[in-house]
Formats: C-alpha cells, sequence, structure tokens
C-alpha cells in the first residue's frame, strides 16, 4: 500500500501534468468547463448581494474539481516496468485494485466533504446532496475506468490497443448523464431552488432512477478494467 | 539450457510469429538478428513474459512463466528501446524504488555501474539522453544480478567509445559460465567478434539458429566469374548478387562440394549473411 500511495501523489508533477492536459487531450478538459467557467458567470449574478454564497459555491466546486482534474493522472495501468519487475499476477491485481480504490476512494471523499459543505453552508437538501454524491460517484468511477480520457479512445500509448472493446458507448453515456445531473444540482442550489415540491421529488427520483443502473454496470466494468490491467498483454 | 523456447508461435494484429525454436545454454552469448519487421522485439517480449505464446513452451532457467513467473523475473535484466523508469526521479531515487522488488538488489553494485558509465546518480531521469537511458538500464539490469540479460538493440545508441565498453561488460557477465545474454541488434560487425550463438529471424520465421562454428561451416560467400558460379548446384544457393567486376553467392557449404579453383570462397561475416538472406527475401516477392 506504501508503494501505491507513494505513486498516487508522485503522479502530481508537472511533466506528468502537461502529457496528461497539453499535446491535444483537450477532453479532459470538458468536465472541468463548467465548474471553472459557467458555474461563476451563473454564480456571478447573485454575488453581487450574496457575494459569500458566491465563495461558498465556487470553493465547494473546487473541491469536486480536484476529482475531476485527478482523474487523468492515474489511468488503470502499470508502468511497463512494473510488469518485468519481479511480481506475480496476484501481485499485480492487489496492486492495481489498491491504486484503483485510492484513486476512486479520494474522489468520493472530496465529493463528499464537498457535498457536505453544501449541505452546512449553502442549504442543500439533504436528498439533493445524495443525488449529488451519486452523480460525482459516476463521474469519477467513469472518469477511472476510462483512464481519465473523457470522451476518447482509451489507449495505452505504448501499445495502442482499445482496453474496452464494445462497451465504451455505456461509459460515455453514463458520464454525460451523471455530469449533467451533477451539474444540474449545482444549477439548483445557485438558483436556491429547493425541489421540495411534487416536481421536484420527480426529477431527483428520475435523476436516481437513470442514474442508479449506469453506477453499477460500472462497478461491474470495473473489475473487467482491473483484470485488464494485471497483465501487459490484454 | 538457461533459455528455451519450443516451437513458439504467436499472433499479432496481422503479424504471426511462427513456430520459434531456440536454445541458449549458460555461459553464452545469442545474437538475434533480422531484416525491420521480422518479430525480434516480438520474440524478445515473449521471453520477458509480457506476451504469452499462443502455442509452444518458453523455459528460462527451467522454468515457465505459468508457474514461476515472478522467480523468473528476478533472473532477467532488461535494457529496451523504451523510457521505462520514472522521469521524475533521480537515477539513484530510480534505483531504489524499482531495486526493492528485486530481492538480489545491490545500490553498490548499481553506483559502481553509473560511475563506470559516467552517469551523475543525483540527475534526473527525464534529464538523461537515449544513451545515457540505456547506459542507465543496463546499470540497473545488472545491478540486481541476474542470469539472463534481455537487450534490445541498445549498441546503436551507445558512442563508439562505449560501444567497446559495452561488449566488455557483456563478457565480463558471462565469464563465469552461469549466466547469459540475448541480445538483439543491427550491428552485425560486432556479433562476429562477439556472440556464440545466432538466430535469424525473417518475417516471423525463424531461418536459423546455431552456434557460430556450425553457422561458419555451413556457409561459404563465393565470388568471380558468374558463369562459374552458375555452375555450382542451384539448391545450395541462397542468393547471386552480379556487379560490374564480378558476380558473388551465398551459398550452403556442403564439405564434399570442390568449388572452381578460380572462385574466391571465403567464410561470410553475419552481415553478409543477413544482406544476402534479406535480398533472397526481397526477390522471392
Amino acid at each position: 500500500m506504501k508503494r501505491v500511495i507513494r505513486d498516487y501523489f508522485s503522479a502530481f508533477r508537472i511533466h506528468n501534468i502537461k502529457e496528461r492536459y497539453g499535446g491535444g487531450n483537450f477532453a479532459n478538459w470538458i468536465p472541468l468547463v463548467y465548474p471553472l467557467v459557467i458555474m461563476p458567470i451563473l454564480a456571478g449574478e447573485r454575488s453581487a448581494a450574496e457575494p459569500v454564497t458566491y465563495i461558498q459555491h465556487y470553493g465547494v466546486t473546487l473541491i469536486f474539481l480536484y476529482s475531476l482534474f485527478a482523474a487523468p493522472l492515474h489511468p488503470v495501468v502499470l508502468p511497463k516496468l512494473l510488469y518485468l519487475c519481479p511480481m506475480n499476477a496476484s501481485e499485480r491485481r492487489v496492486y492495481v485494485r489498491q491504486a484503483y480504490v485510492l484513486k476512486i476512494g479520494i474522489g468520493m471523499a472530496m465529493s463528499i466533504l464537498g457535498t457536505v459543505l453544501l449541505v452546512i453552508f449553502a442549504g442543500l437538501s439533504i436528498t439533493y446532496g445524495a443525488v449529488f454524491v451519486l452523480s460525482a460517484t459516476a463521474t469519477i468511477i467513469c472518469s477511472a475506468n476510462m483512464d481519465g480520457r473523457n470522451v476518447q479512445k482509451c489507449a495505452e500509448t505504448q501499445r495502442s490497443v482499445y482496453i474496452y472493446s464494445g462497451k465504451d458507448g455505456w461509459e460515455i453515456a453514463a458520464l454525460i448523464i451523471s455530469m449533467v445531473s451533477g451539474y444540474f444540482m449545482i444549477l439548483g442550489v445557485q438558483w436556491q431552488e429547493d425541489f421540495s415540491n411534487m416536481g421536484g421529488i420527480l426529477i431527483t427520483a428520475v435523476l436516481i432512477a437513470i442514474e442508479l443502473p449506469f453506477v453499477v454496470m460500472t462497478l461491474k466494468r470495473s473489475r473487467q478494467i482491473i483484470d485488464a490491467a494485471v497483465n501487459y498483454e490484454r | 539450457m538457461l533459455l528455451e523456447l519450443k516451437e513458439v508461435s504467436k499472433h499479432l494484429g496481422n503479424f504471426h510469429l511462427n513456430n520459434i525454436s531456440l536454445e541458449l545454454p549458460e555461459g553464452y552469448i545469442m545474437g538475434l538478428i533480422g531484416p525491420n519487421g521480422a518479430g525480434k522485439t516480438t520474440l524478445l517480449h515473449l521471453i520477458l513474459g509480457l506476451y504469452r505464446p499462443e502455442n509452444g513452451e518458453i523455459l528460462i532457467d527451467g522454468m515457465n512463466y505459468a508457474e514461476s513467473e515472478r522467480e523468473i523475473h528476478e533472473r532477467i535484466g532488461t535494457v529496451l528501446m523504451e523510457t521505462l523508469f520514472d522521469e521524475g526521479m533521480t537515477l539513484q531515487e530510480n534505483g531504489d524504488y524499482y531495486g526493492s522488488y528485486y530481492k538480489d538488489y545491490d545500490a553498490k553494485v548499481l553506483g559502481n555501474y553509473l560511475e563506470r558509465f559516467s552517469l551523475e546518480p543525483k540527475r534526473k531521469y527525464r534529464a538523461l539522453s537515449k544513451g545515457e537511458e540505456l547506459k542507465f538500464q543496463l546499470a540497473f539490469a545488472l545491478a540486481h544480478a541476474p542470469k539472463l540479460l534481455v537487450l534490445d538493440e541498445p549498441a546503436g545508441s551507445f558512442d563508439p567509445e562505449f560501444r567497446v565498453e559495452f561488449f566488455k561488460v557483456l563478457k565480463e557477465f558471462i565469464a563465469d559460465g552461469t549466466k547469459s545474454v540475448i541480445i538483439s541488434t543491427h550491428l552485425t560487425e560486432d556479433l562476429d567478434r562477439m556472440t556464440d550463438y545466432i538466430t535469424y529471424l525473417e518475417k516471423g520465421k525463424c531461418l536459423l539458429s546455431t552456434d557460430i562454428e556450425s553457422l561458419r561451416e555451413s556457409y561459404r560467400l563465393v565470388t568471380g566469374e558468374t558463369y562459374k558460379i552458375k555452375l555450382i548446384p542451384s539448391e545450395n544457393i541462397i542468393h547471386v548478387e552480379e556487379g560490374e567486376y564480378g558476380t558473388r553467392a551465398l551459398v550452403r557449404h556442403r564439405k564434399r562440394y570442390v568449388y572452381d579453383k578460380e572462385l574466391t570462397v571465403v567464410v561470410p561475416t553475419i552481415e553478409e549473411l543477413m544482406y544476402f538472406m534479406t535480398k533472397r527475401r526481397k526477390k522471392a516477392r
């Protein structure tokens, strides 16, 4: 586990960030556009009268933003040298699984922290917050499964092979739905809608009904993703 | 045998490595040669356990990957043409981190080789040139006391001065008779001096895998008048090259065959062997 933690934090190096976010990897910026660009504009409409609200919303979203930013830096694949080091397949599986759980776990912890802060400081309803966390979970897991290369071919560049054949469309759909519903929640909070009326309950129920199966499917996919990373040849 | 491949086959996309068999005893160096796209790197990846064969068997020190993957990786040192180490760490840090996976890793040995190869341990890996990266890979490979060194075309990136040192290191490595080297290279003039075994691949097939002495007994380079060369039985001729001042031909040598006295008959170098084998392939198209 020490190696896994060490490797997790060592990914935050400038040259690694440049490699993942530069070089035409524009799709990695997509999940960051709304929180970085759109939301401040929308929040800004209210910030003149309620600057604390603006700081709360933006600050909380930045916490959630961490998981989106960090996802491309931690692909679900071992460096080639680790396939050459003295480890057998079961040891590599333990490593990959721990790295995967750490990546997802930190992202989820950040989004739960952000949601709790929204509930405490911005009056977000707990039900709303639960849907928000579900959306965030789906976004984080989808992003992790796609090696952080959102809406792109998932390819380990050295081998240029598709890791996920035939099911990328489902994950992309899950990613889009989770992002839309997540931002819908943020929008609702910004507009100070509490969605406690029937319309709000219905919308919430529909979102949960759509999101939950995708989350379950994505979690099942996770095992396939981890298995694919255990051996160099997929 | 330290390394044995028995009728190993592998499909990779449109490429097919077909029925490869070779043996490398302890204490020897094998040169793996062939034109570009012959399958040398694929074969080395199979030996390293990165790919698994669809047919056949790979034994390293009597063990196979299915049962003894960890033990095999302990015994193999690798130099590949890729950036393998963490670019954000220094050479020392890379050695310490990846060396911790190996039972027999010795940081002092790494330090000695770094000094011998004029590499600064505190230098960041990403600051190295290609040649220096390969030197570090070699130093690290030697530092964990492997039994088999697997080298994928390293010598081409070394300057002439270090190339001499490189082959000296390989000779020292096998000196005790218990370790071996398999090296893929295009620098065939070095192979003539260094290698004990040669495996020649072409389009995924192993055209020959034998010791150097047998190779020297099996082929001859014949030079002379075209009409005299054409008198050599055609089944013995690998390829004929007609030039302005004479004709050369690579032939399979038969001990009882008597060559015309006016023909010049020499043992071909590995480079000449590769050249004529490749020419024959192109002509067959």
